[in-house]
């Protein structure tokens, strides 16, 4: 009995050395299973979980860079046209939110929500489960600090920015837009479209540590890769021209209630200091167009049968080539024949032995047709070739169009006969303009620019210089063809355009809209265009009225309009008479 | 006895042994151990001091820039307000209110020839 109670315990464990041995295992199976957890979480699952612990404790910010602005330059000085303001987004956390009415009712009145606006925003609130909502963009700081002052759970802001125009309804078709998609910024139309590479400058991106507020800690790692800010653009534009001839304009457009209206100012050397087109877009509101098609700028856009705003570039040709001068003669007869087709001039009338001066006073067809025959079609289409039409004017505006001056290229001459008074060929009021300002400067084509001087971001400027395109025409031709202009002011249908104690040169076209079904509908396009003083020209302008309602001739719709701004742009830079 | 002692004069005055510049010290080897750990001590306090104290220098900064940022913000809201304040639409729209006139046609000097006679 002693021996076996001896070996008792060698033998057979007692009831605590099981105990203890269960616990052993225990903690070794326990143990173990802790290993391969630890195992699986941070060997095989080591890429998951190291993404999901950056995201909680790492920042990845893309920087964004600042859009550059659009300025005019006002006597040396910088004055912004388009710039950028810091708004906020309002947005709502649903899964944080207990009293969904408690929050609409309070942000209602701040924001200005309308009844359907808070009443979609009271069923997204209520989704427990959501975690994001946004509830408002381009909430002012006052706004955002009226919210932040109530304390709300469930309600965050977030900065950002949008473009500022201070001058309202001056030029949307200049600035173009900033359209947002996916969370980018992206210019569109005018300016910001043409620019928007440049404008929108390198977005930067951060990588740091956050704590556990979210903010960052600044002796933590950061690596910081800085965005890049875009660059600024100077306009040529002046805002005091571009202000009052919108303003005019549109009383015009109003008036006889057009289809669309258009003004165009340029130095003669190119650059432009006014344009302006209606129906015109609120830039900071582009959404709210009516029409898609109103986003398009009609100066450069819209190619159009001139009329007889292009007799001058036909009589340019005659009188460079030596084939006319002012006081060449011819009879007109009232018609023309060219094969089986008729061609007459707008009154259907016979003027008798006219003058080339009185073709463009008068602006008789049957007279531009004499001097085009007398040039001869090549000769005429190298003409038209060389003051720019049929190709962009290369102005730095999103989406020009070239025009179309194929009908010159036809055979048969009823074609360049026609297009040498403005009928079958189309051109864009830019290339016109630019037209008139070769004439305006000694023959010299200049390119039409729009953009002075481009600031980078280390301040350095790259300025643009008026370029010359080439010389058209001879300088006394130029000024023969001006001083003919002259007379259409003076003595012509034009005499509402004059200006006492200047002279102006000017033009008038009123041209028959081409129908759907070939021929020409009803409807008119008026267009007015000169330049002066002619001693020292300082502007050419161009006035475009598509369509206006209860007015047969552009001599009578846009006569008076030429007259207001011309007088206008001589009293702004105070330019005294030339008698 | 070595050769050297025959040599020697014999003398009552002790021999004594040549000066050494430093005395011999007894190194203490326990007071280097609080020494050094009162140096540890030392130097990791100040460390967490000097770190605690560069966080909420981190923070402090943090909240200086906020502030840049703010106030930033507040000049270029001002500015832009001006901008709206100058824009040829209010300026229209103010134009009574201000007591601005039109401006009338310049009057030009046109130079008269002169004739003097001798």
């Amino acid at each position: 009995m002693a021996i076996l109670l001896r070996q008792k315990p060698d033998v057979l464990p007692s009831v605590f050395e099981k105990r203890l041995l269960i616990l052993v295992g225990f903690i070794f199976v326990f143990g173990l299973i802790i290993i391969l957890r630890l195992f699986s979480l941070q060997v095989l699952q080591n890429s998951f979980y190291l993404a999901l612990a950056s995201d909680k404790q790492e920042v990845y910010k893309n920087l964004f860079p600042v859009r550059g602005s659009i300025y005019t330059n006002e006597q040396g000085e910088l004055y912004p046209l388009v710039t950028n303001r810091d708004y906020y987004l309002v947005f709502a956390e649903p899964v944080k939110i207990e009293s969904p009415k408690k929050i609409v009712d309070s942000i209602t009145p701040i924001l200005d929500l309308k009844e359907e606006e808070w009443k979609d925003l009271l069923g997204r609130l209520a989704k427990t489960n959501d975690p994001y909502e946004p509830i408002k963009h381009k909430v002012t700081k006052q706004q955002m600090e009226q919210i932040k002052a109530l304390n709300l759970t469930g309600i965050g802001f977030s900065p950002e920015s949008y473009r500022f125009y201070p001058e309202t309804g001056i030029g949307g078709h200049i600035f173009g837009f900033v359209s947002v998609e996916n969370d980018k910024r992206i210019g569109q139309y005018g300016l910001e479209g043409y620019f928007n590479k440049e404008l929108s400058g390198k977005s930067g991106l951060l990588k740091s540590v956050k704590d556990a507020l979210g903010s960052l800690i600044t002796i933590g790692p950061r690596s910081v890769q800085k965005a890049e800010n875009g660059v600024d653009l100077v306009t040529t534009i002046d805002r005091h021209v571009q202000f009052t001839a919108c303003q005019k304009l549109k009383h015009f457009y109003e008036y006889f209630k057009a289809e669309s209206a258009t003004v165009i100012i340029m130095e003669p050397r190119g650059a432009i200091l006014a344009m302006c087109n209606f129906p015109d877009f609120d830039p900071d509101n582009y959404n709210a167009v009516e029409d898609i098609n109103y986003l398009n700028n009609p100066a450069i856009f819209s190619d159009y049968e001139p009329g007889s705003v292009f007799k001058p570039i036909t009589m340019a040709a005659a009188l460079d080539t030596g084939k006319v001068s002012p006081d060449t003669t011819y009879e007109d007869t009232g018609e023309v024949k060219v094969g089986p087709f008729k061609i007459r001039n707008f009154d259907n009338k016979a003027h008798g032995v006219k003058t080339m001066t009185e073709v463009l006073e008068e602006s008789l067809n049957t007279g531009a047709m004499f001097a085009a025959e007398k040039v001869g079609k090549e000769t005429l289409r190298k003409y038209v070739n060389d003051f720019g039409f049929g190709k962009n004017t290369g102005i730095t505006l999103d989406k020009e169009v070239p025009g179309d001056i194929s009908q010159l290229d036809k055979k048969g001459d009823v074609y360049y006969l026609t297009a040498s008074f403005g009928q079958g060929i189309t051109i864009t009021p830019l290339q016109l303009v630019a037209a008139y300002g070769a004439m305006a400067n000694n023959g010299i084509l200049s390119k039409p620019y729009i953009v002075s001087e481009i600031i980078k971001l280390d301040g350095t400027k790259e300025v643009i210089q008026p370029q010359t395109i080439r010389q058209v025409m001879a300088p006394k031709s130029a000024a023969l063809l001006t001083g003919m202009l002259v007379s259409v002011t003076e003595k012509g249908y034009d005499k509402k355009a004059k200006v006492a104690g200047y002279y102006l040169a000017a033009k008038t076209g009123t041209a028959q809209v081409a129908g759907k079904n070939g021929g020409y509908s009803g409807k008119t396009i008026h267009t007015f265009i000169g330049y002066g003083p002619v001693s020292k020209p300082k502007f050419v302008m161009l006035l475009k009225l598509n369509n206006p309602q209860g007015i047969g001739f552009a001599s009578d719709s846009l006569g008076p309009l030429f007259r207001q701004i011309a007088e206008f742009l001589l009293n702004y830079y105070q330019i005294p008479p030339d008698y | 006895m070595s050769k050297f002692f025959h040599l020697s004069k014999k003398t009552n005055q002790r021999i004594r042994p040549s000066r050494k510049f430093f005395p011999a010290m007894k190194i203490d080897v326990q007071k280097i151990n609080i020494c050094l750990a009162v140096l540890i001590a030392v130097c990791g306090v100040s460390y967490l001091v000097q770190i605690n104290s560069l966080a909420t220098r981190g923070y402090q900064i943090k909240e200086l820039e906020n502030k840049i940022t703010d106030l930033n913000q507040e000049k270029a809201d001002l500015e832009l307000q001006t901008l709206s304040l100058q824009s040829m639409g209010t300026v229209q729209e103010k134009v009574s209110q201000l007591g601005l006139v039109a401006a009338g046609e310049p009057a030009y000097l046109m130079p008269t020839p002169v004739a003097l006679a001798r």
